[in-house]
């Protein structure tokens, strides 16, 4: 199998810019954003934790999921059902979310675990269409067509979180943690078997790498962030229906993942805050749009199909060459 | 009537005769190229709306499939050139990502095009119903099996008879070895992705009359091809052809007995239980491939 994991790769990131990062939009917002704003930055940091998710299963693993919005749905359901009947606290909900999801996510893997990794797009495509047309027709728990609309407000620790801000807080900050953890777990030695495995598993195997475990693992990590995407999803609209979690929204994530650059964290972010704003505007204002997405995605791949990370890694080698001679002359 | 069982597996003759074809297209491109053409569907419904615009222009029925066939599959290799062979260098995944970009492209330009109101084609032969020996059938059920059937003949004759059928097995097996030998991939990749969009636009000047013509009616063909390929073993055309007629018999007999509302779901756990218990297929014979990592 070809390799997946990209040559490009941005320098890793210390510890220490992710509170940066995450302190400077935060700054930004309180100064420039309307609610309407935040709440589209809501939806850049929730599509952009479930694409960092995906990331772990195509961009490390090499395998390509299109179950990861099915997965994102049980997440959320599983949060806003449990709180709307039972009035856990959110946090509860949101453990809910990530254990529905991850469980999910570890059923998919199992099925595809005898087969070779090209049937597992095929075994996720049966689990997403399996999970909406659940969705759909078991009206009485999820609402069917109609969605399902009594999702109790945010709060954690008695503290109200249901104002648009609040929730854009919260996503911000849990989207930088999860790039965070997925990025610690990039460069430790289960992060390196990971993507061995992605480039070659037969070599991988042959070096005395657990493939069939790490992608399990992989897996159950991606589903763990796509089931917390789901649950914030559901606080920030107070509404879920089987519309927002088909197949185009797996296919977003796919499209996030491999536009930012497939492996790369930061070009997932990139890529997730480009695409969700230009999926707002292009798919709902115009019928042209869809062919302008569609066919910007061939353009993308055939161009750059490093994606983001390949562009800034090679306008980085570009400015450096220019200053070396610069230098010289 | 007494026995049903008879009877939804003749009504599944015309509909498997359609995923049958569908399904044959997704085969060859997979089995040749390793790419899973993710707008096959869709390249079934621009069929469709293609044989739709020459039959109103005046083209007589057979005629106007034939035309939608060689325009689908003449588009198809010219989209491989241009949107899909820069990619293979970077993996398959990139190309299949591409075919999805071509999905969402040719569903609108449908729609751009004719519109989202759904049309009408006119079928090949009536649908008056026959009563042989207690089952009913009609002739336009068995017209559709039996082009199925013919087209999918055809092209296991191409495969298995001519040089150009020996060359795209031997690409399928190992493209570096089928360079040492002089056989040029790219061409045969060309040619599996023409061939493919031939017989998915015959599928949908078949499939169109009973479905209706909409942007969207490529996804559930699209599907059900590919369920069809994968039960008769990817790379297999008479297997797609066994496995949509198994496929449209389900189907009938779960909206018969359990329920009309997961009719779409009867696909996907086919796939998935031939998936686990055979993965290469029922009639496929390369079980190691299928479960090597």
């Amino acid at each position: 199998m070809a390799t997946f994991s990209t040559p490009y790769r941005l320098s890793a990131l210390t510890p220490l810019a992710y509170p940066a990062g995450l302190a400077t939009v935060l700054i930004g917002l309180w100064y420039l954003a309307t609610p309407s704003d935040l709440f589209l930055v809501t939806l850049m940091a929730v599509y952009a934790l479930a694409a960092l998710g995906l990331n772990i299963v195509l961009g490390m693993t090499g395998l390509l999921s299109v179950a990861q919005a099915a997965v994102m749905a049980v997440g959320g359901y599983a949060c806003a059902l449990l709180m709307a009947h039972t009035g856990v606290p959110f946090l509860v909900g949101l453990l809910a979310a990530a254990v529905a999801s991850g469980v999910l996510s570890a059923f998919a893997s199992l099925a595809a675990q005898r087969l070779s990794s090209h049937y597992f797009i095929l075994v996720t495509l049966g689990l997403a269409e399996a999970v909406s047309l659940t969705l759909i027709n078991e009206e009485e728990v999820t609402g069917g067509y109609n969605g399902f609309a009594g999702i109790p407000p945010l709060t954690i620790g008695g503290r109200d979180l249901s104002s648009p801000w609040a929730i854009a807080v919260v996503s911000l900050v849990v989207m930088f943690t999860g790039w965070y953890v997925v990025n610690a777990f990039r460069g430790a030695k289960i992060g390196y078997g990971a993507r061995a495995a992605g480039a070659d598993p037969q070599l991988a195997m042959a070096s005395g790498v657990d493939v069939a475990k790490l992608r399990f693992l992989a897996s159950v990590t991606g589903g763990v962030y796509a089931g917390v995407a789901g649950a914030i999803f559901a606080e920030a609209l107070q509404f879920l229906g089987p519309g927002d979690f088909g197949l185009d929204k797996a296919l977003l994530f796919l499209l996030i993942v491999v536009i930012g650059g497939m492996g790369s964290n930061a070009g997932t972010v990139g890529a997730a805050v480009l695409l969700t704003y230009l999926s707002q505007g292009l798919l709902h204002l115009t019928t042209v749009g869809p062919l302008v997405y569609g066919l910007g995605i061939m353009i993308i791949l055939v161009v750059a199909p490093g994606g983001l990370a390949s562009l800034v890694a090679s306008a980085r080698r570009l400015l450096r060459a220019g200053l070396r001679r610069e230098v010289r002359g | 009537m007494s026995s049903l069982a008879p009877q939804a597996i003749v009504s599944g003759l015309g509909t498997g005769g359609v995923y049958g074809l569908v399904g044959a297209g997704f085969s060859l491109t997979y089995r040749t190229t390793g790419v899973i053409n993710f707008a096959q569907g869709d390249l079934v419904a621009v069929g469709a709306y293609v044989a739709f615009w020459a039959w109103s222009a005046g083209v007589p029925l057979p005629m106007a499939l034939a035309i939608s066939a060689v325009l689908v599959g003449l588009g198809m290799g010219v989209v491989e050139r241009l949107a899909l062979r820069p990619l293979y260098r970077h993996g398959t995944v990139f190309a299949i990502m591409s075919t999805i970009g071509l999905s969402v492209a040719l569903q609108t330009m449908i729609e751009l095009v004719w519109g989202p109101v759904a049309l009408t084609l006119p079928r090949l032969a009536s649908a008056d119903v026959i009563d042989v020996a207690g089952v009913l059938v009609t002739p336009n059920q068995i017209t559709s099996f039996v082009v199925g059937l013919a087209l999918i003949i055809g092209l296991v004759l191409l495969l298995e008879r001519t040089r150009v059928g020996r060359g795209m097995r031997t690409v399928a097996q190992d493209r570096e070895v089928a360079a040492l030998f002089g056989i040029s991939s790219s061409r045969l990749y060309f040619l599996a992705f023409l061939l493919s969009g031939m017989l998915a636009a015959v599928a949908g000047g078949l499939a169109g009359p009973d479905q209706g013509l909409t942007p969207t009616m490529g996804l559930s063909l699209g599907i059900a091809g590919f369920t069809a390929a994968v039960i008769g073993g990817l790379g297999n055309p008479l297997g797609a052809l066994v496995g949509g007629m198994l496929l449209a018999v389900v189907e009938s007999l779960a909206v018969l007995y359990i329920t009309p509302n997961y009719k779409a779901a009867v696909a996907y756990a086919l796939l998935v239980i031939v998936l686990l218990v055979r993965p290469q297929g029922l009639f496929g014979e390369a079980g190691a491939r299928a479960r090597t990592v």
